[in-house]
């Protein structure tokens, strides 16, 4: 009975999707006419009562969803989600210029192939609105330690003052490059932030692992079975044939004809090149079909999880 | 607190074989192996009239690895004169970084911003952002770094979308050149080259087998194979001496952790 | 040389990974405070990279230069995450992660097939040469390993057991991999210790010692 309901709901969907499809065609002439650009930009009237009428109707729109039942704001949003995938789904599928699917040849190509970058442009730009998310969470959190003065309050202070730091003289420097402070040019006190702090923080962050990588290798890495055996056969032999030093011991080997092939370099490459290529690929099936059950799960909303649990 | 002190000789041992190799360097020869000759040879057949990118998306954590390949890559391109542009997709100092790397080594061959290349700067979204790069670069990317509009600089004149892209060469440390494999090679059929961190390498031999990817620079590895390739040993050669002994250390730890393990099991298990 | 890489930028270089270093000792205050100004570093200059080379030419400069006024609609889309934070308005904040999500799965089918269909063609190939032979044997036997559908019966059993050698091998070289690529990333620290760092320190004992003495 469950999937009848589905059934009916994304025939709903798509009917949508035909509908306003249909609109947008009929009226495309007057939709073009009334979404172009306005010459005076900020200087003209009509711009800001485009931008004014803009926030009206959104606000508008949103408050008047709002006030729907929960249930039908669920919909509403399965609908955007399913209906924002089924253009890429449809821009891919349907028949491009001089193609054919079954009978049916589209005279002026798929429709939906040349606003494919215009879509990439939209989610480039809302992307990079919701970046500042991270930003406002991270500042609730510290923010909160430094107010009630929790232990460790100092290094949220800390975690302000860079972050005001780098965002300033970034900005500054990227749009009064010329500007000083305290003596020097605002873009040196960002190149002391950026290249000898955030570059040397950040590097030494990641090069801590290869001591833990040593010390985990002493202790976990127990030759307990053959097939343990044959794992650090395998990572002795790739890590050695993919330095100098290990090319220089079997160096006096030669580079062709049978007993190249225990060279430890060739070992390695075909460890690399062959087993473990087939490997991985056996693997890369089942992490491509996983994703491509994730994907449609996603895209028809039947996803289960904290944040689509989420009560409205 | 025995343990504690392992620990600490290990990173001693290892601290002391890395620093100690940098500070008397020992000559080695590097011999190629076949992703990174496979990319090279590539580099070498590119056409000069269309683009190459360089996307750079990493990030200062694994500038030990990317940043060589990073220099050994474009001194390639500007050895050969080929139009470069670098992007970054994930991470937003990653242009940063090439860029500055790109400032200090184009000039070595007498190419200049602008003329010979371009930094486009950090772009969000993902894999959204590169199908619609495919069918319109200059709509998508606009501006460079120094808020130049895209049709203003000179070696982006004529290049509209990217049949006009003669490689996109992916420095990463993180799983995105799937993105261009689907939505490039996979529609276009541009050539993606990859240049990513050694763990990230083993994964990405099925591309290179099918031919999704035409070669690929493993780690600090790979960027001395390349150097070795374009004949300019620089940071990745540097690198190896120090590697090599580093890997001989951990294989050493490796076989003493096992030798005392065995010891221990032989001892528990007398009567 | 980047300008800033002088002397004082080169102490100020070593002290912060002296910082982050010292955690290998034992877990100390200066550890943790470096530990948040990087991340204070790492947000800040997320922030105004994303305004400075996303939002400033891509949607400023559009709407408000050129007199795109539609672009409004993207901020006015990305201001609907942060309805998240209030919880009357959260449900917003899902309907335009939703579209996101949505955009992002539907592109996810399409790279299902464009990334797929090259790997399977290249499995298939001709048993001419020992090298090919593995590398059909050894898809199938690691593949029938995952095949958890069916109980394993002799054949199946035998050829997951075969799967699991061979993904022993692909496993030792990720290892091997991931070492080289951790010593690669302490390679380029030491370096900056050796050739950087360690010039600035002997000329700051050469200073002390002549003014001392």
């Amino acid at each position: 009975m469950a999937w009848r309901k589905a059934l009916v709901l994304y025939a709903i969907y798509l009917a949508v999707a035909l509908a306003a499809g249909g609109f947008l065609i009929i009226f495309s002439s007057p939709l073009l006419r009334f979404f172009q650009p306005i010459k005076g930009a900020a200087g003209d009237y009509r711009f800001w009562l485009a931008i004014a009428g803009s926030v009206v109707f959104w606000v508008g729109l949103f408050a008047l969803m709002h006030r729907l039942p929960n249930p039908l704001k669920r919909r509403i949003i399965t609908g955007a989600t399913f209906l924002a995938g089924l253009y890429y789904v449809l821009e891919y599928y349907l028949p491009g210029h001089n193609q054919v699917l079954f009978f049916w040849r589209p005279a002026h190509g798929n429709p939906f192939t040349p606003l494919k970058q215009s879509v990439g442009y939209a989610t480039m730009v809302v992307a990079g609105f919701s970046f500042f998310l991270a930003a406002i969470n991270l500042s609730l959190v510290h923010a909160r330690n430094l107010l009630r003065l929790r232990s460790g309050w100092y290094n949220s202070l800390a975690f302000f003052l860079a972050f005001i730091a780098m965002a300033l003289f970034g900005l500054w420097s990227s749009y009064a490059p010329t500007a000083r402070f305290g003596g020097l040019a605002v873009s040196r006190w960002h190149g002391y932030l950026f290249q000898e702090m955030y570059v040397p923080l950040n590097a030494t962050m990641f090069s801590v692992l290869a001591f833990y990588i040593a010390t985990a290798a002493f202790r976990a890495f127990r030759v307990r079975t053959a097939e343990a055996g044959f794992m650090m056969t395998a990572a002795f032999v790739v890590m050695l044939g993919q330095v100098p030093v290990g090319m220089w011991l079997t160096s006096s080997l030669p580079l062709h004809g049978p007993l190249s092939a225990l060279r430890v370099e060739v070992m390695a490459n075909w460890l690399l090149g062959v087993i473990n290529l087939a490997a991985m690929r056996a693997v890369l099936f089942g992490v491509l079909v996983g994703y491509l059950a994730m994907s449609l799960r996603i895209w028809l909303s039947l996803e289960r999880g904290a944040f689509f649990e989420q009560e409205l | 607190m025995g343990d504690y002190r392992t620990r600490r000789l290990i990173w001693v041992l290892l601290a002391a074989a890395v620093m100690g190799v940098l500070i008397y360097p020992v000559r080695m020869r590097m011999l190629v192996s076949p992703p990174a000759y496979q990319l090279y040879r590539a580099v070498e057949a590119l056409p000069k009239n269309k683009l190459l990118i360089v996307s750079c998306s990493w990030e200062a954590g694994t500038k030990g690895e990317n940043a060589p390949q990073t220099e050994a890559i474009l001194r390639h391109a500007f050895q050969r004169g080929l139009p470069v542009a670098i992007f970054g997709l994930n991470y937003a100092a990653g242009p940063m970084l090439a860029g500055d790397i790109a400032a200090q080594v184009a000039p070595e061959y007498g190419r200049k911003y602008g003329r010979d290349w371009v930094n486009w700067g950090y772009r969000t979204g993902g894999s959204q952002m590169v199908a619609g790069l495919a069918r319109d670069i200059p709509g998508t990317i606009r501006q460079d770094v120094n808020k130049t509009p895209v049709d203003k600089i000179p070696v982006m004149r004529g290049v509209n979308n990217i049949k006009d892209v003669s490689m996109i060469i992916e420095i990463t440390p993180s799983l995105t050149v799937p993105i261009f494999i689907r939505y490039l090679y996979g529609v276009y059929r541009t050539p993606i080259g990859y240049a990513c961190t050694g763990v990230m390498a083993p994964e990405a031999f099925p591309y290179l087998d099918s031919g999704q990817l035409v070669g690929m620079l493993k780690g600090l590895t790979g960027a001395a194979e390349y150097e070795t390739l374009i004949g300019h040993p620089a940071k990745g050669m540097a690198g190896m001496g120090p590697q090599s002994f580093a890997h001989l250390v951990v294989i050493a730890i490796i076989l003493l952790g096992n030798i005392l393990y065995l010891r221990e099991r032989a001892r528990s298990r007398r009567p | 040389m980047t300008p800033t890489h002088d002397a004082i930028g080169i102490w100020l270089a070593a002290v912060c990974t002296i910082a982050i270093y010292s955690i290998l000792y034992r877990e100390n205050v200066l550890f943790r405070l470096f530990e948040h100004i990087l991340i204070g570093l790492a947000t800040g200059y997320g922030a105004y990279i994303v305004v400075t080379q996303v939002l400033h030419p891509l949607w400023y400069t559009p709407t408000f230069e050129e007199g795109r006024w539609y672009d409004i609609f993207a901020l006015l889309t990305g201001a609907l995450f942060y309805t998240i934070f209030s919880r009357r308005l959260a449900w917003m904040s899902r309907f335009a992660m939703g579209v996101l999500m949505g955009l992002g799965a539907g592109l996810g089918i399409v790279g299902f097939i464009t990334e797929l269909a090259p790997q399977l063609q290249a499995s298939f190939k001709p048993l001419n040469t020992i090298n090919n032979v593995m590398v059909l044997v050894t898809v199938l036997t690691v593949m029938s390993y995952f095949f958890f559908s069916r109980e394993h019966g002799r054949g199946l059993a035998a050829s997951s057991r075969l799967g699991r050698w061979l993904l022993m091998v692909g496993f030792g070289a990720i290892f091997g991999n991931t070492v080289m690529a951790r010593m690669s990333l302490f390679i380029d620290r030491a370096n900056f210790f050796i050739n950087d760092w360690a010039p600035q320190v002997k000329h700051l004992a050469l200073w002390l010692w002549a003014h001392l003495t």
